[in-house]
């Protein structure tokens, strides 16, 4: 209690004689810096973040003189304080601790008034603020922004550019010299244009905005989806003055997750065609005849397709080579020598869909010559010549068997003939001839080669 | 199937698809059941020349065929008030949001809701 001042009874304690009435438990558990200067300039109390920046103790604040040194033009303003009563707001100082070390600090003093208004004493609040970074450390971070494949970019709180690093020239297409004192805006395409002021206004109050989703335009004119981190920038007195902007091109995964869902819808379309295809060679398969031989039958025709389905993976779904589709066919077949067997024809590329109708239509061939025709003996041979009329633009293949067996009368209803009569002229638009040669089996088959991605 | 006297006519579906192995099937499902039965139609254009043609009844559309969705036969069914039913292996939420209602029989066809579905239309 001041001694000048009568106690009154109900009369409010001043502000100072709370403050040095406080326990000191309640001093100490403030998170800055407090220390209470009497009228007469001494200092009355300390807590302990003040005495840990101070380095000095309630004991030794009574050195009124070595503290005047240390605190330099912080002691000069308290005085300031406690003659004129001008208080002080967010100075950045340099204080000089008991045992020599320097500290940056920000102070506030606040005048201490009595009930009739006359200065009772000043409260000053410091806080010390992130040591400045040495010259070697500002270079180091400078080149990590620098080198960063991220653009990095930072803006002030009107959106103008203040810095640009080379990922943003390599993302944006603009130099520094170009984008630093420009607006943000320029690279944001027209229908975004409202994303700004929201980002601005949440940069303001603190907020950080973390890997949001978003495009901007290139110098170029190309959109370019990003992904966004933008964080406030604070000054040496925690004062918001600018946004840094971390910008990752997030185009390549853009484009490779939209190509995944693609695949995936078309995979299922593809499977899906695949098992109806399949459940319509059950139906020709088991359409009367010997049920055993039946399902031997359809088993063949559906390991077939998973053969030139495998032969198609191997080529991520691109094509086919008409040689391998006929060579797997008649593989279990050949003689040891491969002499009963000639394939000739140039290299040709089957597109997916061309190589799965004619694979179903070559296994029926094979089986057939296999069961009554050329390869159900052993003098018997097939040649299959094939070649690109590059004029006319078909795919031209003959097939011949030759030293077999009588060939047999035409099995009207078989699934063999039904594949090469009317699949293959309706799905493959092909010319297909049938001649039931006593010598043996000859089929010709020629197919529009532009139009179904056969090539050589 | 509609009540009908004798002299008229069966109903007839066209049916476009564009692999007739798949097209087979519908083929003896549709017939088995009394309808006619035109097809396969594997091309937009094919399809196009058959509506220009034909009196149609109802159609039975893949959606791909050859790779070219069939999505302007589809605007065109609907402008011409032609009932339709879409055949595919796409995922529903894959149309266009206009084809939400039409009606979709995914691959391989169940007979039984093929059956339900085209008997549904026609007797509208």
């Amino acid at each position: 209690m001041n001694s000048a001042e009568p106690f009154e009874a109900g009369r409010q304690e001043s502000a100072y004689d709370s403050l040095l009435d406080l326990d000191q438990a309640a001093w100490d558990a403030v998170p800055f810096g407090m220390a209470l200067f009497g009228a007469d300039g001494r200092v009355a109390r300390l807590n302990q973040p003040a005495e840990l920046l101070w380095r000095w103790n309630n004991e030794t604040v009574g050195n009124e003189k070595a503290w005047r040194a240390a605190a330099g033009e912080t002691a000069a303003a308290i005085e300031q304080a406690l003659r004129f009563g001008t208080p002080i707001k967010d100075r950045h100082e340099t204080i000089t601790a008991g045992d020599g070390s320097q500290t940056e600090i920000t102070s506030d003093v606040t005048v201490l008034r009595d009930a009739t208004g006359r200065i009772q004493g000043a409260l000053h609040c410091f806080r010390e603020i992130s040591p400045a970074l040495t010259a070697q450390e500002r270079e180091h971070l400078a080149s990590i922004v620098e080198y960063s494949d991220d653009a990095i970019i930072s803006k002030d709180l009107n959106g103008i550019i203040l810095s640009w690093n080379k990922g943003a020239e390599r993302l944006f297409g603009y130099t520094s010299e170009e984008a630093v004192g420009k607006p943000i805006t320029m690279l944001i395409p027209e229908q975004r244009i409202d994303e700004e002021p929201e980002i601005l206004r949440r940069i303001r109050s603190g907020e950080r905005i973390d890997h949001y989703e978003t495009v901007r335009r290139r110098k170029d004119g190309a959109l370019v989806d990003i992904s966004l981190t933008v964080s406030p920038m604070r000054d040496g007195r925690g004062k918001i003055f600018a946004a840094s902007k971390i910008a990752r091109n997030i185009s390549e995964h853009k484009r490779a997750e939209a190509q995944r869902n693609l695949l995936i819808a078309e995979l299922n379309h593809r499977v899906k065609n695949t098992l109806a295809t399949v459940v319509s060679i059950a139906r020709q398969s088991f359409t009367g005849g010997n049920v055993e031989e039946a399902r031997a039958a359809f088993d063949e025709r559906i390991r077939g397709l998973a053969r030139t389905h495998g032969r198609l993976a191997n080529t991520n779904w691109e094509s086919v080579q008409l040689e391998a589709l006929f060579a797997d066919e008649f593989a279990p077949y050949r003689h040891h020598s491969g002499s009963n067997v000639n394939l000739d024809g140039p290299q040709i590329d089957l597109s997916p869909r061309c190589a799965l109708t004619l694979g179903l239509a070559v296994h029926e061939l094979v089986t057939n010559a296999a069961k009554y025709g050329a390869l159900s003996t052993d003098s018997g041979t097939v040649d299959v010549k094939w070649s690109l009329d590059t004029s006319q633009r078909m795919l031209d293949i003959n097939w011949i068997e030759d030293g077999g067996p009588a060939v047999p009368p035409p099995r009207r209803s078989g699934f063999g003939r039904l594949l090469l009569e009317r699949v293959l002229v309706s799905d493959l638009k092909s010319d297909v001839r049938l001649d039931f040669d006593p010598r043996g089996l000859r089929c010709r088959i020629r197919i529009p080669a532009l139009q179904y991605g056969v090539r050589a | 199937m509609k009540e009908h006297d004798a002299a008229a006519r069966r109903p007839r579906i066209l049916v476009s698809e564009d692999e007739f192995l798949v097209y087979l099937v519908l083929e003896d499902e549709l017939r088995a059941e009394g309808y006619d039965v035109l097809g396969p139609f594997n091309s937009l254009e094919a399809t196009r020349e058959a509506l220009a043609q034909e009196d149609i009844d109802l159609v039975l559309l893949d959606i791909n065929m050859g790779g070219s969705m069939a999505w302007p036969i589809a605007d065109e069914l609907v402008s011409r008030n032609v009932p339709f039913i879409f055949l595919s292996g796409y995922a529903a939420e894959t149309l266009p949001e206009r084809y939400r209602n039409i009606p979709r029989v995914g691959k391989p066809y169940d007979p039984i809701l093929l059956q339900r579905e085209i008997r549904r239309l026609i007797c509208q």
